[in-house]
């Protein structure tokens, strides 16, 4: 029922070569969940999510020193190795050093026609200055975006086109996570992941048609014989869908993650107001942040991803949640702490685990099939 | 085959090295002693010219990076034990070695003790969002202590509407920090401490700018101490003064031709945090001639330059000639406080987790500072100061210039490897023609 999806991830490629053959249009690459897609889109572009295959990635560390984290080194790679030589711009958004390590070196080495950074303001956006600021950045890439295109202006109908088709998706993938709240969810993990993987690469209408049919039908699919431990995934994001495939082997069914790849990415709709680019930004300042954007605000230091995080796991009754820890992740590692102390006092065990682009699976299945044992199922 | 003779210059100690040490003994003493005082502690990590913003608030005590820090760069035992003390409540190894040394203090209930067992709280936070690590730290203090904090973001590019953000967030900081602390911000004490921050920047960047002459007057190993009161007092009275006393000695030195170190074989640039638990890695030159000229982390700690889009740098001019060139003749009210302050903040040699200007910048420091190499660390864990580090190393390459990379930690012993750093620093300085010295 999913295979289509993982097609389309694993050829993302060849599809985007093909969108730019039959429409014409231009592909941006962006970095950061935090890029306002829509606006690219309303731009006649289309925006796909740079990420990598889960390679080795010596040619990249020539620029990017192994200690950065490999999300963004392999990310780079691909680039180095001619995979995205379709991509007419890269967008950034001011965030993850790593991330801004893989756009300098992308800028520097890669030729490429477009590159915009996005700054984002670190501070909580529920900050009234860091939300206005926020507010005119994303105005200066819509004009940028403009002047790079040889269009006066973006139109508020093509705005509002924009806004309708994100939405929609968006709503489809909420419907879709909501589902996997019952028990023994008609989707795994790892097809959750295809889904949404494929929605950052894919022109969002075409996959809205895809992703109405399958969740047409996806109440009446076989259930599998037991969903086993249903674990929730936090931390850094994860895009080697086999890796998710191969934890829930071991007994266990991810039902929701915390992911910019996975829920973060798509969940918040645009609340349609006349300042079109408002409407937009005002969706990216109110959603739940990445640990780099959740620094509190005036009054109040606190960090809003701990209780959020619990929440999604009482949400989605979860038994035990993985922390994906990504080898030199320092945005999630800042975070570790409060997070599974927080799940923990909550009464959700959890368990650390540090991946990378190459993964010892023997010790994955031992620590996480030991989790499972002491921590989950009865004894 | 016998090493060709060194030239010798004469050299001389620095004279004002005994009152650094005393304003240093001075600043360690009031975080022991500033709640006695009623003065305000703040925490964060914030550099010139926010000092002179903070003034405002009082004599405050800036413990920094915590207040046992500096003393865990000469002892390796508390060094290892602050780290370990971060990893065991489960900060990853891989995250910013200062930063686990700051988290582990603060797990071990130093950060609010005195040696004495005195106990004390910060008063309120202030960190400037200059890497992700940083804010992040900040913000955990901030929750675990219950402090007022705030974040100051800064974009890396000089445009209108970000000077108008910083002064709106200052604005900001000030009125939640009056709300929550009941203390009043004085504008008089921030005008006064702002226009000596003024004058210390563009100071320190003319005794920095005297580093361009060869001899050098004073090396990147004195020059790493000499700055060290304008990293937490750059708004004090004492410290323009000394500053002052400073760049006399050293222009001083230059017009009589007094060098650093008595040899000069070859002058090298450093760039990137030192391992500053080894802080004679500056030293290591010597034992081939050379000595490091300068380096971008003094630069960075505080001074005022001029920055042109090509990466020049000129030491800023007045204080006068500063607030001429933005419309003013004097400073009578706290925004034209604050303007100036946001164009001070831009005339630093920009935050070091900027990549994008990293390369122009290292290139232009090697031509001013008349360098014959550069010796880059690749400090594991500092993902804002070496974003574009490895790029820059590339394009030193293109322009031929030699320079060797070396991995460390800036302030974790455990990820540095002595002895190969020094066989790696000792092959280069043989590949750029040196020879060693025999004594």
């Amino acid at each position: 029922m999913f295979e289509e999806f993982r097609k389309i991830v694993e050829q993302r490629h060849d599809y985007a070569r093909e969108w730019k053959k039959k429409t014409g249009g231009k592909v941006i690459g962006y970095f950061c969940s935090n890029v306002p897609e829509p606006l690219i889109y309303a731009a006649g572009v289309l925006p796909v999510r740079i990420f990598g295959s889960s390679e080795a990635t010596l040619d990249a560390e020539k620029y990017t020193h192994p200690m950065w984290c490999s999300f963004c080194r392999d990310s780079f790679a691909q680039g180095l190795r001619g995979h995205y030589d379709y991509l007419d711009g890269i967008v950034n958004v001011c965030g993850c050093q790593h991330m801004r390590q893989a756009y300098l070196s992308w800028t520097k080495n890669i030729p490429i026609d477009y590159s915009y950074e996005i700054m984002m303001p670190a501070m909580s956006l529920h900050y009234a200055s860091s939300a206005k600021h926020f507010n005119w950045r994303i105005n200066h890439f819509k004009t940028s975006l403009e002047q790079w295109l040889g269009k006066s202006w973006i139109y508020s109908s093509a705005m509002d086109d924009a806004i309708e088709v994100y939405n929609t998706n968006w709503g489809l993938l909420d419907r879709m996570y909501e589902m996997r709240k019952a028990s023994n969810p008609p989707l795994s993990g790892a097809e959750a992941l295809d889904v949404v993987l494929s929605s950052m690469v894919m022109d969002k209408k075409e996959h809205t048609e895809l992703l109405s049919k399958v969740l047409e039908k996806l109440p009446e699919r076989e259930k599998r014989t037991s969903e086993g431990a249903r674990i929730m995934m936090v931390g850094s994001p994860v895009y080697d869908v086999k890796l998710l495939e191969y934890i829930e082997s071991l007994g266990s069914t991810i039902v929701i993650d915390d992911s910019c790849i996975g829920l973060r990415y798509f969940h918040g709709q645009i609340e349609r107001q006349a300042d079109q680019v408002a409407a937009i930004t005002s969706r990216y300042i109110n959603r739940i942040h990445c640990p780099h954007h959740d620094l509190g605000y005036p009054g109040n230091p606190n960090r809003e991803r701990p209780s959020a995080v619990v929440k999604l796991a009482k949400d989605y009754k979860v038994d035990g949640a993985v922390f994906m820890l990504r080898k030199f992740c320092d945005t999630h590692g800042f975070d570790f702490p409060a997070v599974r102390d927080t799940l923990k006092e909550n009464g959700i065990s959890v368990l650390e685990l540090d991946i990378g682009v190459e993964m010892l699976l023997g010790q994955l299945r031992t620590r996480f099939e030991a989790f499972l044992e002491t921590s989950i199922l009865p004894i | 085959m016998a090493n060709k003779p060194v030239t010798k210059y004469p050299t001389e100690p620095i004279k004002c090295w005994s009152k650094m040490k005393d304003l240093r003994r001075k600043h360690f003493r009031h975080t022991w002693e500033a709640t006695d005082k009623g003065d305000p502690i703040i925490t964060g990590i914030t550099g010139g010219p926010l000092h002179a913003f903070l003034a405002g608030f009082g004599d405050f005590a800036n413990p920094s990076f915590g207040p046992y820090y500096t003393g865990s760069m000469r002892d390796t035992k508390l060094n290892i034990k602050y780290s370990e003390a971060a990893e065991f409540k489960g900060y990853p190894r891989e995250l910013c070695s200062s930063m686990r040394n700051h988290l582990g203090q603060l797990s071990l209930g130093l950060s609010t003790r005195s040696p004495e067992g005195k106990v004390f709280k910060p008063t309120f936070i202030l960190q400037e969002a200059e890497c992700p690590s940083m804010s992040k730290t900040a913000q955990i203090f901030a929750e675990e202590l219950g402090v007022p904090h705030f974040i100051i973001d800064e974009s890396y590019d000089d445009v209108y509407e970000n000077r108008v953000f910083l002064i709106e967030q200052l604005q900001d900081c000030i009125e939640y920090f009056e709300k929550s602390t009941g203390r009043k911000f004085n504008d008089e004490s921030f005008i006064e401490a702002l226009k000596i921050e003024c004058r210390i920047g563009s100071v320190m960047a003319q005794v920095f700018a005297l580093m361009r002459v060869k001899p050098a007057p004073i090396d990147l190993r004195q020059i790493q101490s000499l700055r060290l009161p304008t990293t937490t007092g750059s708004h004090k009275k004492e410290t323009l003064e000394y500053c002052e006393e400073l760049l006399a000695e050293v222009q001083d030195r230059v017009d009589r031709g007094i060098s650093a170190r008595g040899i000069e074989e070859a002058r090298l640039c450093f760039e990137g945090l030192p391992p500053f638990f080894f802080p004679d890695i500056y030293r290591l030159p010597e034992q081939y001639g050379a000595i490091f000229v300068i380096g971008d982390l003094p630069l960075r700690s505080f001074s005022l330059w001029d920055l042109q889009d090509d990466g020049t740098t000129t030491p800023a001019p007045s204080l006068e000639e500063m607030m001429r060139k933005l419309g003013m003749e004097e400073l009578h009210t706290r925004e034209d406080g604050l303007v100036l302050l946001v164009d001070n903040l831009t005339r630093r040699m920009w935050p070091a987790c900027n990549p994008f200007g990293k390369s122009r910048l290292l290139l232009k420091r090697v031509e001013a500072w008349k360098c014959d190499g550069v010796i880059i660390h690749i400090d594991r864990g500092c993902y804002g100061g070496q974003c574009g580090t490895l790029d820059a190393k590339w394009d030193l390459d293109k322009a031929g210039i030699p320079n060797l990379t070396f991995e460390g930690s800036q302030a974790d012993c455990r990820l540095f490897n002595e002895r190969d750093t020094v066989d790696a620093f000792y092959t280069f300085f043989e590949t750029i023609g040196l020879n060693r010295i025999d004594n």
